[in-house]
C-alpha cells in the first residue's frame, strides 16, 4: 500500500462536511461499499461518521479523507489492488 | 476495561487549534483527569500538540502526547485503547473524529463542543447518538470549565 501523498490522486470535492461527502458518493457511483471507521486504505485510516461510503469506478477507488483543520475531501485514486481488497473486505451497498 | 488494576487510561483527541480555548481547556482537562488517577495521553496534529507543550514547558501537566493519525491507526489495529476518550470539536471534522473514536474505543467517548457553531454540532452528535457536552466558547474558556469538571467527576465516579 502506498502513501497517498506520493500517489497520483484527483480531488473531487474539498473542504466539505461528511454528510455532503456521503451524499456525493451515494449519488455519483453505481458501485458503492460501506466501510467501518478506521478502515485502512493506502497509508491512512478512514475517519468518518457511519455509514462511510467508498465508491468504485473500474480500477479507481473514491473515498473520504478527513483532516482536523480542513474538513473532508473526496479523493479518486487509480489502484486495482485497493479496489480488489475493498471488494473482499467491505460490505457492498449497491 | 473497568476491572483493570492499572491506572485508568484517558485519551484526549485535539481538533484543529484555530479556536483559542482548546489549548487551555485541554490542559485543564488533563489536570482533572490526572488528579482522578488516570494516565492521560493527548493526541493531536503537530500544531495542536506544540501549543499544549509550549504552554506547559516544564511538563507539569502534559506528559504523554501522540500524533493524531498514528493514534487513530493504533486504535483501529487494537494496539491502543482507552477507558475514556474526550474529543475536542468545533467543526464538522471533529464530529467525524468523535464518531470514529466511538467505533474504535472500548471505553466511553465524549465530545467537548466549543467555538461558534455549538448548537448545530451538538445536534449533529445527538442525532448520531454521540455523547457530548457543549458551550459557546471561543476566546474565554469559562463557559466550559464547570461542564468539563462535572463530566470528569461523573466519569471518575463511574470507575469506582
Amino acid at each position: 500500500m502506498g502513501c497517498i501523498d506520493e500517489m497520483k490522486y484527483e480531488v473531487l470535492l474539498s473542504k466539505v462536511t461528511f454528510k455532503e461527502c456521503a451524499a456525493y458518493l451515494n449519488s455519483n457511483y453505481n458501485e458503492l461499499y460501506n466501510v467501518q471507521p478506521g478502515y485502512h486504505m493506502f497509508d491512512v485510516f478512514i475517519i468518518g461518521v457511519p455509514p462511510i461510503y467508498v465508491g468504485v469506478d473500474g480500477d479507481n477507488i473514491i473515498f473520504p479523507y478527513t483532516k482536523p483543520c480542513h474538513g473532508t475531501f473526496v479523493l479518486n485514486i487509480n489502484s486495482p489492488e485497493e479496489v480488489e481488497r475493498l471488494k473482499k473486505t467491505a460490505s457492498k451497498v449497491k | 476495561m473497568n476491572q483493570t488494576h492499572h491506572a485508568p487510561k484517558a485519551m484526549i483527541l485535539l481538533g484543529c487549534p484555530e479556536v483559542p480555548v482548546q489549548t487551555s481547556l485541554a490542559i485543564y482537562l488533563t489536570d482533572l483527569l490526572d488528579k482522578s488517577g488516570a494516565h492521560v495521553r493527548i493526541a493531536g496534529n503537530n500544531a495542536a500538540l506544540e501549543l499544549v507543550k509550549t504552554a506547559d514547558p516544564a511538563g507539569h501537566y502534559i506528559r504523554d502526547t501522540a500524533d493524531l493519525d498514528a493514534t487513530i491507526g493504533a486504535l483501529a489495529q487494537k494496539d491502543e485503547d482507552a477507558d475514556i476518550c474526550y474529543v475536542f470539536i468545533h467543526n464538522d471534522s471533529g464530529v467525524s473524529y468523535l464518531a470514529t473514536a466511538s467505533a474504535l474505543v472500548s471505553g466511553e467517548c465524549v465530545g467537548i463542543i466549543f467555538g461558534k457553531s455549538t448548537q448545530a454540532l451538538g445536534q449533529q452528535c445527538d442525532e448520531l447518538g454521540l455523547t457530548n457536552i457543549l458551550a459557546k466558547a471561543v476566546h474565554n474558556p469559562r463557559p466550559l470549565k464547570s461542564k468539563i469538571k462535572s463530566e470528569v467527576e461523573r466519569w471518575a465516579a463511574s470507575m469506582k
